[in-house]
């Protein structure tokens, strides 16, 4: 025993030695690091920022297809931006814009001109042009995006009205806008005028089920950024075929029962005034129903909330009729809008992004096996019929303006 | 051959190894395979009832090792079937553990590389782990199961949390309809029982057992670790990922954890961790397929076994580096699945059947 161990002892200390002397290996200093933490693609158009260089015999071998716009945090001034000490003030970003036809190329081209390592686990938002989405098949674009072990699958992806890159500026001081984006994306449970967030993981799940699916849109103003409604991605092309408005995002996610807090506003017969629903629960049910070739669903949507304002006077709702009344105007409302909403999917669009066929796939295995293919063109001969139950549960801590 | 006291197990320690060895590569890429072969949401249940084959093959492994107290599979075979065809199936005994070895060596290698330690060479963590493995093997059983005990737990508890963060991206409809094809389960299940490679562990552990007749319930008890494990994997990942996406991704465990983050505590993301317990049982995995191929290869030529141990180095690591890419390292583990089939399903009933037929036994030594 005792021998073997004196054997081991300098084979030990020889380990011991090598660990300690050689450093480790992966260290990058932080402070020397650019975060990449949000990227934009857009299609190139006149404008080629990069080839400046070539006359110098700068540049690589490529298209110029996509302009590409890369986001670096600059920690240091965020803290800056708080003191409001005047004068120049300092982004706590910085964006690198370049053109070219590989986005794995384009993102380590700043290492020729910018000093550090680029530093990619921390991207959190990708927005992709509303012009290079409609021409290029995003299962191309962003495959390196699915490969690279170091891009995180959390990373939230929007499409841009617009450019891409005007998104990811901000007027707003020590403002960070792809950080902004992930903020505002987490709103979800207050409005159902935003969509669930989609992130690289189920962006990639649905590209490869080749299913249709939307994606938020974004649009900038002067600076300011906003969410609004929704681009719809046809999963046969893979490419973005045109978009829903707010309202129209808001009618599907009625219809899919997506999303939380919202509003139904009504105006209702006699006075022509408007009343307001405040939806606390949203639930709905698709139950896909095949007879012989024929493919249908019904859909049963369900809301519970409050009667949170309503114009009427006396508006008095402590009264049974006068409640049924509203209910029937806020019933009326949604069926109204739903109805346009699946009317711009279904025959529009002719895509099917609201999982109906996900529920066929659930109920009826192998109709689907056999429909699958060419689901969207099926789901836009199918025959939608919906049931919509309002319930007011209660109108708050007054009932009535009036006394009668 | 083991007649030194030292060199006892209990059951318990027996459970934990069996549990301990199974864990291994598989975790990260089950659910890939699975969902390859099937095409449906139902790995899970295939899991299942791989798990329940792999306790049907483990009872024959142990019945047939419990005729033969106190001897490994590389001594009685040679009793049953003669001294030629006894050594041959112990060489390929030996031969699968070295492939298994250097196998779960060079996953270990890939995955550090791509996701860990990006810019260190994967020779330098797969020479780092091979060198550690010596020190463990040369200690003998006794400090190995001893490891495994204390790793084990931390194992559990690190990976069954991780994997329930990922509920925040789990949908019940991914893993809908449950049953909605019965005939794929079939090909999962080959392809599941695959994943429990390494039970034929147990061809050398009942040796070590002090209570050889408790080897049954220890193999059971084991087994059941794995099939908690990897129902656990498939419901998670095919729930959070999809079939679709679980067939396109490499590992698809991983690439679930990346899918989402956790605010409002320390960590925001997971990976890491889920890989740190990965490689411990990685570790457990090649460690034991290690020793177990010195230990045929000295009780074969009836030499001391640290020769054998330092000379299966370098072979392992020669295996390890043999895959050219990642395709090449799947291929390896598909082989290493057909081999686990002849060593685990086939011959050891044969062996069983000639055993019993040729009243082959060793009582207990009076």
């Amino acid at each position: 025993m005792d021998r073997r161990h004196s054997r081991m002892r300098p084979l030990i200390v020889a380990l011991v030695l090598l660990l300690v002397t050689t450093g480790c290996w992966d260290l990058k200093e932080v402070e020397e690091l650019r975060f990449t933490v949000g990227e934009g693609l857009d299609r190139a158009e006149e404008e080629t920022p990069g080839d400046e260089w070539a006359a110098e015999g700068g540049g690589y071998k490529k298209r110029n297809l996509i302009l590409f716009t890369q986001q670096l945090a600059l920690p240091e001034f965020i803290a800056a931006a708080g003191k409001q000490n005047g004068g120049q003030q300092q982004k706590p970003y910085q964006n690198i814009v370049l053109t070219g036809d590989s986005t794995f190329q384009m993102a380590s081209e700043p290492s020729l001109g910018h000093q550090g390592g680029t530093f990619g686990q921390h991207l959190k938002v990708l927005v992709i042009g509303e012009a290079l989405a409609r021409t290029v098949n995003l299962q191309q674009l962003l495959n390196e995006y699915f490969r690279s072990p170091t891009v995180r699958r959390s990373v939230l992806v929007f499409i841009a009205r617009g450019r891409a890159k005007d998104t990811l500026e901000t007027q707003e001081p020590g403002e960070i806008p792809s950080f902004r984006l992930v903020d505002i994306a987490d709103n979800e449970k207050e409005t159902t005028r935003l969509l669930p967030p989609m992130n690289l993981g189920k962006v990639n799940s649905k590209l490869a089920a080749e299913s249709s699916f939307l994606l938020q849109s974004i649009a900038s103003k002067a600076g300011i950024v906003k969410f609004i409604g929704a681009a719809v991605i046809k999963g046969k092309t893979k490419k973005l075929i045109g978009f829903l408005s707010e309202e129209e995002l808001e009618g599907l996610n009625w219809l899919t029962g997506q999303g939380g807090g919202g509003a139904i506003k009504a105006v209702y017969e006699e006075q022509r005034q408007p009343a307001v629903y405040m939806i606390d629960k949203l639930n709905s049910h698709i139950h896909p129903r095949v007879e012989g070739n024929r493919i249908s669903f019904d859909v049963g949507i369900e809301f519970e909330g409050r009667l949170i304002e309503d114009w009427a006077i006396p508006g008095n709702a402590f009264e049974s009729k006068h409640l049924k009344k509203v209910e029937k105007a806020f019933h009326d409302e949604v069926r109204k809008r739903v109805d346009r909403s699946l009317n711009k999917i279904q025959h529009e669009y002719q895509a099917d992004v609201a999982g109906f066929g996900n529920q066929l796939r659930i109920r009826y295995p192998e109709v689907w096996e056999k429909v699958k293919k060419d689901w969207d063109k099926e789901f836009s001969r199918a025959r939608i019929k919906y049931t919509v139950t309002i319930q007011i549960r209660d109108f708050g801590t007054q009932g009535s303006k009036l006394k009668e | 051959m083991i007649t030194n006291p030292k060199d006892q197990i209990t059951s318990s320690q027996a459970a934990v190894a069996v549990a301990s060895i199974l864990v291994g590569a598989g975790i990260l890429t089950l659910p890939r395979s699975a969902a390859e072969q099937m095409n449906t949401p139902d790995g899970w249940i295939a899991v299942i009832l791989g798990g329940l084959v792999t306790m049907g093959i483990a009872a024959v492994l142990v019945k047939l090792s419990q005729r033969f107290p106190g001897k490994t599979f590389y001594l009685y075979s040679q009793e049953i079937v003669g001294k030629f065809l006894g050594y041959l199936l112990s060489l390929v005994l030996v031969v699968y553990f070295t492939l298994l070895a250097g196998f779960e060596i060079r996953t270990m290698g890939e995955v550090t590389k791509s996701y860990l330690l990006l810019a260190t060479p994967k020779e330098v963590t797969m020479i780092m782990m091979l060198w550690v493995g010596v020190y463990l093997v040369v200690g003998g059983i006794n400090p190995m199961m001893r490891l495994f005990e204390i790793l084990l737990p931390p194992t559990v508890l690190i990976f069954f949390v991780v994997l329930l963060l990922s509920l925040q991206i789990f949908e019940l409809d991914n893993l809908r309809p449950v049953l909605g094809q019965v005939t794929p389960l079939f090909k999962g299940v080959q392809t599941t029982s695959l994943a429990y490679a390494g039970v034929e562990a147990m061809l050398i552990l009942t040796a070590f057992m002090r209570e050889p007749d408790k080897a049954v319930k220890a193999v059971l008890v084991g087994i059941a670790f794995p099939i908690a494990f990897y129902v656990m994997t498939m419901v998670m990942v095919i729930g959070g990922l999809s079939v679709d996406l679980a067939k396109l991704t490499t590992w698809p465990t991983i690439s679930l954890i990346q899918s989402f983050e956790v605010t409002g505590i320390v960590f925001e993301r997971f990976e890491t961790f889920l890989l740190a317990v990965w490689i411990l049982q990685i570790f457990t995995t090649f460690a034991s397929a290690y020793y177990f191929a010195a230990l045929g290869l000295s009780q074969l030529f009836k030499k001391n076994i640290h020769p054998f141990i330092y000379a299966l180095l370098p072979l392992i690591y020669l295996v390890a580096m043999t895959p050219k890419n990642v395709n090449d390292l799947f291929k390896l583990g598909d082989l290493l699945g057909y081999i686990f089939v002849f060593v685990a399903g086939i011959m050891p009933p044969i062996l069983l059947a000639i055993a019993v037929l040729r009243g082959k036994k060793h009582g207990p030594k009076a």
